[in-house]
């Protein structure tokens, strides 16, 4: 007989009631309704509500503050959505004369948002002479304007969930012109990152039971993320990567705490493989799939034909994924499978030795007698604080050198603090070892992904570019804002909440700090 | 220990947490967002060809000849011209006097530089400024009696949408010019042409009125709801006893639900 005991949470056993979140996930499942969505928006719990309502307000904001096409590789990502979606094919990596639709093209000149990009002393076209122009230059655009852009377009490499997924609010406002067609599709994008902070609320409640005000603060740090705010207005598939790896991982937890149902197993290894059909750095999930399967299985050793069953699922899932996007990829005429992606990271000479030294060098100085470091200055602080609180627009919007100063001894105070809480719950831990195990594997072998394709990037580029920034840290969002409240939950309970308020009201001066700046930047 | 007089009203930790989050963010958004909005600087007005972001190319007018742009915009609001010239040799007496030219339908203005200057930046007031945006043209004359260079760009990434005519000839690239307001003006001064401009680049899907309500929701739903959701979630807690109540109390507690 199979073991059913759940995994308990990491936290006081006071505290613990795994009902809390099967009643907030409850609500969603019957929504068919209008009055079916009001019970479920009823059972919404109301820290939760307020969350979602200023996630959604910060990313309207956003939405505002950055005009047409400045989010990273934004012309090429609409790009793509804007062919798949007139067409029903993929553009192509290599092939073509238009990476952009004349449409796209026409606008990028018209309105000078071209050399926006990435150009600090650069402004877009914004005055209403300008508008009216391209009133007129839109009208007497030929039929077919919006569909010619087959590539070459860069971003084909990328699988296409997102692409197709954002296809259907395209067709819905076609008949907007471009600019607000555009607005509306980034604020359907939006909504990735309100399931986001939903995710991370529940995950919060699946591991620390219902303590409301650590779900808040867990979910709150997510919400306030500045970098995730900025990213949920811009038509990009890191959007829905982020909330396949948060499904993801929320799946997986319930399959290691109650065990490999072949519910569970299918809806991990469902949301595994929509993150690698999302994005070649969704292919991470694929490892930390076989970690959660193989800790579900030594937790609750289902019988063997279970197993292979199960197993067999999984498998399927991820393979079926895999193979449909290869067989698309061919039938629409567009690039190989993640373009290159994957058969990148196997160009140059693979040194372990360098490649470990690499990545010491990433977080410390050299050693006496290491070689140095292949590429630019490029560390942790680069990418664990610059470029994951901050950065906006084309890497050009900043905050001052001073904030990134201050976000970096905090984060340092936060890591110290996570450790010891870590020790000061050990045997907490030790208890909770599937969901740790999980967790742990998810954020190493991410980590680690993104070393290694910076290193072998390095080594093709001579050098050149480091390829990796804090933007590709946000599918490790969720795990961010449980760290925090896990580390703030292990305070003295008198002092956790006031220093959860802190981190809290420091989030929302980031957030107002980082909209703002982005205004100044492009509109005044 | 003193206790509280019945029905004196009395923070909790809920409404202690909720109130040092307030504060923070009060204090926070004096200290470090109010200088950014208050600060004086100059403002741009428009910029109808950027400079080069890495390789400046330079294009050089005889005496007596012009460098024309076409399809630039004259914002309403520009006070000065802002752009990059040197003689094209170095001479004792410095760069000839050059006019910037500006024209659009029922708009011309000029923008002199006096000759003799070494070579650099110039930020010159244009007379008479313009009173509404409009498209138009801007033209360098060189009135003096040697060549001057202006700088500008043939880079991909920061070409504009102008033509460039050198003495009626098709050339590559832009000559860099930037349109700055008038005087030093704060951000907050500025807010309703920024608001103006965010709303004419959403094609006027969300009109300026509305940009200003939403930048008020933000301001107060992000502070106050993210408050607000921390202490209804304490509250929550300690109704529910996974946060300890603290001393206990004989006043009545603020509608502990």
């Amino acid at each position: 007989m199979a073991k059913k005991t759940a995994t308990p949470a990491l936290t006081t056993p006071r505290a613990r009631s795994p009902r809390l979140l099967d009643r907030a996930a409850g609500g969603a499942r019957r929504v068919a309704s209008p009055s079916s969505l009001r019970r479920a928006l009823a059972r919404v719990p109301n820290p939760l509500l307020l969350i979602l309502v200023l996630a959604a307000l910060e990313s309207v904001a956003w939405d505002v503050a950055t005009p047409a096409f400045q989010g990273p590789d934004e012309a090429a990502q609409f790009a793509y959505v804007q062919h798949f979606a007139e067409t029903g094919s993929i553009p192509s990596a290599t092939k073509g004369t238009a990476p952009l639709s004349t449409e796209e093209q026409d606008a990028m000149t018209w309105l000078n948002l071209a050399p926006l990009v990435g150009d600090p002393p650069a402004r877009p076209a914004w005055s209403s002479a300008d508008l009216a122009v391209w009133h007129q230059i839109e009208r007497a655009m030929p039929k077919g304007s919006r569909a010619n852009g087959g590539g070459p377009n860069y971003q084909a490499s990328n699988p296409p969930l997102y692409y197709a997924l954002m296809a259907i609010p395209y067709r819905l406002v076609i008949w907007l012109p471009l600019l607000k067609r555009l607005f509306v599709l980034r604020l359907f994008s939006a909504l990735l990152r309100l399931a986001v902070i939903a995710l991370t609320w529940i995950l919060a409640g699946e591991l620390f039971g219902r303590v409301r005000w650590k779900q808040t603060l867990a979910a709150g740090v997510v919400a306030l993320e500045p970098k995730l705010a900025f990213m949920s207005a811009v038509i990009s598939a890191d959007n829905l990567l982020v909330l396949a790896v948060t499904g993801f991982l929320l799946a997986a937890v319930r399959l290691v705490k109650r065990g490999p149902s072949m519910a569970r197993v299918l809806a991990v290894s469902g949301l595994a493989a929509a993150a690698v059909l999302t994005q070649g750095r969704g292919l991470v999930t694929v490892p930390v799939l076989a970690v959660a399967l193989a800790v579900a299985w030594v937790r609750h050793r289902p019988p063997a034909r279970a197993t292979l069953l199960r197993g067999a699922a999984a498998v399927a899932t991820i393979g079926c994924a895999l193979g449909a996007y290869v067989l698309f990829a061919k039938a629409s005429n567009g690039s190989s499978a993640f373009g290159g992606q994957v058969t990148q990271l196997n160009r140059g000479r693979f040194d372990l030795g360098q490649f470990l030294s690499s990545v010491y060098q990433f977080y410390f100085p050299a050693l006496p007698g290491m070689q140095p470091r292949v590429g630019p200055a490029y560390g942790y602080q680069q990418v664990f604080i610059t470029t994951f609180y901050g950065t906006f627009a084309s890497l050009e919007v900043n905050f001052s050198s001073r904030i990134y100063a201050w976000l970096q001894v905090g984060s340092a105070i936060g890591l110290v603090g996570f450790y010891t809480a870590c020790v000061v719950r050990w045997r907490s831990l030790r208890r909770s070892w599937p969901v740790v195990v999980l967790m742990l594997a998810l954020l190493v072998l991410s980590i680690g992904f993104l070393q290694y394709v910076s290193y072998r990037a390095l080594l093709g580029n001579g050098g050149s570019d480091p390829l990796i920034t804090g933007r590709y840290l946000l599918p490790l969002v969720s795990l961010f804002g449980l760290a925090v409240a896990f580390t703030v939950g292990c305070l003295p309970r008198r002092i956790a909440p006031l220093i959860g308020a802190v981190i809290l009201a420091i989030g929302v001066l980031l957030s107002l700090d980082a909209i703002g700046i982005t205004m100044a930047r492009f509109y005044a | 220990m003193r206790r509280p007089a019945p029905g004196k009203w009395r923070l909790g930790v809920p409404g202690r947490t909720a109130g040092l989050a307030l504060l923070l963010i009060i204090v926070g958004g004096l200290l470090f967002l109010r200088p950014h909005l208050q600060s004086g600087q100059e403002l741009v007005a428009g910029v109808p060809a950027p400079p080069a972001l890495a390789a400046i190319t330079p294009f050089s007018v005889a005496p007596h000849g012009r460098a024309c742009m076409s399809s630039v915009t004259i914002d309403a609001g520009s006070a000065l011209a802002q752009f990059d010239l040197a003689p094209a040799r170095p001479t004792k007496h410095g760069g000839p006097p050059v006019d910037l030219l500006l024209s659009a339908p029922g708009y011309r203005g000029v923008v002199k530089v006096p000759g003799g200057y070494p070579g650099g930046s110039a930020t010159l007031p244009i007379v008479p400024t313009p009173k509404r945006s409009e498209i138009g043209s801007a033209c360098f004359v060189d009135v003096g009696k040697t060549a001057v260079v202006l700088n500008g760009t043939t880079e991909a990434r920061t070409v504009s949408r102008s033509s460039t005519l050198v003495d009626g000839q098709s050339v590559a690239g832009d000559i860099a010019l930037t349109f700055i307001g008038k005087g030093d003006r704060s951000l907050l001064d500025e807010i309703n042409e920024t608001f103006d401009h965010a709303s004419n680049l959403t094609d006027g899907l969300v009109p300026a009125w509305l940009i200003w309500v939403l930048g008020l929701l933000v301001l107060g739903f992000v502070t106050l709801g993210t408050v607000a959701a921390f202490y209804l979630a304490l509250r929550e807690d300690e109704a529910s006893g996974a946060l300890p109540k603290g001393r206990p109390r004989s006043g009545p507690r603020a509608s502990s639900g």
